[in-house]
């Protein structure tokens, strides 16, 4: 285009413009742009709220708590060997520490913590559970130490018969997977959390500058926030899990300590209705 | 890029936005590191380190100028906004879950990374206070 001045000729190349208030190309292609952060602004928000509020909707949302137990046909006096009872027994070969009895076949062993309980079973790789909670045959394989809390091990003796022993080994080695497995979930979740932060760097500080990076970002952010709800869900079944079992492992050392099932499922906490929990 | 235009990037509400989402970006990857286990802990930690690092930089310069010269002056307006707003957003998302957690295993690196989230989450909220405040008085 050739402009005509008084000061003579003046060569313009610009193109023409129609109309400058008509929006050009470039400028539709950022308003498409800022209406997406927008977008994905706003849904940063109703993602979490859509998924149960933010992160423990879930978890929260159960009204009781009931442990799958199955019911139990419970004996006063569980059958084993003959052991004198007295104010010091010596069951096993554990000969050291003072034995209060607390039943026919179960004596609390003054002064050994799970720690020890366990280095004299041979170690983790013999043990149910771990120093909180567990059970492990005691050396020479007559009864089994037993614990719930890491500074008080009862010993019982070893009964294949006992409703309550195998259940409490189960329960005990359950609460160690549960354990992990939350661990796990956590890590994956502020792995994921991150993810979703660096998508949304990504897509603002990109997004102005190439398509690509838009929809990389946006995919990231995507990706992260369902990422983030699936482990949220994932660890609070991990979590309902971890309950459960440690009620169990109380449930059923109250047993073996001779309690009856009313008082033990109360100790527990473990209620009559079953409601269910976020896994099922 | 003249040192003019890099000084004059260096500043600003979005120049701000930037380099506080990458001290952010930094802390998540710190609560990472602590939550790992084994050989992780040292890459996760060094890639901690690098992204704090840089945004002591001069990378959050380069950022801003880059996308001032292809975005215009009303999306670097609007990303001053929302990048606080959707890191804050996203921080104040992983506390509970990192409370829950602390309180169901009791390990004190739950606690620390919820600590560490908390203080993320208030960081970005007021950048993005101090943002809109900045943009109003213009």
């Amino acid at each position: 285009m050739v402009d005509i001045s008084k000061d003579g000729y003046r060569v313009n190349c610009s193109a023409p413009r129609v109309n400058s208030r008509e929006p050009t190309m470039a400028d539709r292609k950022r308003r498409w742009r800022i209406g997406l952060i927008v977008l994905v602004t706003i849904s940063l928000f109703v993602c979490p709220l859509a998924a149960g509020g933010f992160g423990l909707g879930s978890v929260h949302a159960q009204i009781a708590f009931t442990p799958n137990v199955a019911t139990l046909l419970w004996t006063q006096t569980v059958e084993g060997p003959r052991l004198e009872l007295g104010a010091t027994v010596e069951p096993g070969v554990t000969p050291v520490e003072t034995h209060i009895p607390v039943t026919d076949g179960a004596w609390i062993v003054e002064g050994l913590t799970s720690a020890e309980a366990i280095a004299r079973c041979g170690g983790r790789t013999l043990t149910s559970g771990d120093t909180t909670r567990g059970m492990c045959l005691a050396p020479g394989g007559e009864t089994y130490y037993v614990w719930i809390d890491p500074n008080e091990v009862m010993e019982v003796v070893r009964d294949t018969d006992d409703p309550n022993q195998g259940p409490f080994q189960t329960a005990a080695a359950a609460v160690v997977n549960d354990r992990e497995a939350i661990e796990r979930g956590e890590w994956t979740r502020v792995g994921a959390g991150f993810g979703t932060a660096g998508g949304v760097f990504g897509f603002i500080t990109t997004c102005p500058t190439t398509i690509v990076g838009c929809y990389a970002g946006m995919l990231a952010i995507m990706a992260g926030v369902g990422a983030v709800i699936a482990s949220n869900d994932a660890l609070a079944c991990d979590k309902y899990r971890l309950e459960t079992h440690v009620r169990q492992t109380q449930y059923y050392y109250c047993l073996m300590q001779g309690n009856d099932d009313g008082t033990c499922r109360q100790t527990a906490g473990i209620t009559e209705t079953e409601l269910g929990g976020p896994c099922e | 890029m003249s040192d003019g235009n890099r000084k004059n990037a260096a500043e600003g509400p979005y120049y701000l936005s930037v380099r506080i989402g990458l001290i952010t970006l930094g802390l998540i990857l710190v609560a990472l590191a602590m939550l790992s286990k084994g050989g992780v802990i040292v890459i996760v930690a060094i890639l901690a380190g690098v992204v704090i690092q840089s945004a002591f930089s001069r990378f959050p310069a380069v950022v801003v100028s880059y996308v001032r010269s292809k975005g215009g002056q009303r999306y670097e307006t609007l990303s001053a906004i929302a990048l606080p707003l959707a890191l804050a957003i996203i921080l104040v998302w992983m506390v509970p879950g990192s409370i829950d957690t602390a309180r169901i295993l009791g390990r004190w690196v739950d606690v620390a990374a919820a600590i560490i989230f908390g203080i993320g989450a208030l960081m970005n909220l007021a950048v993005l206070v101090l943002n809109l405040l900045s943009l109003r008085r213009r």
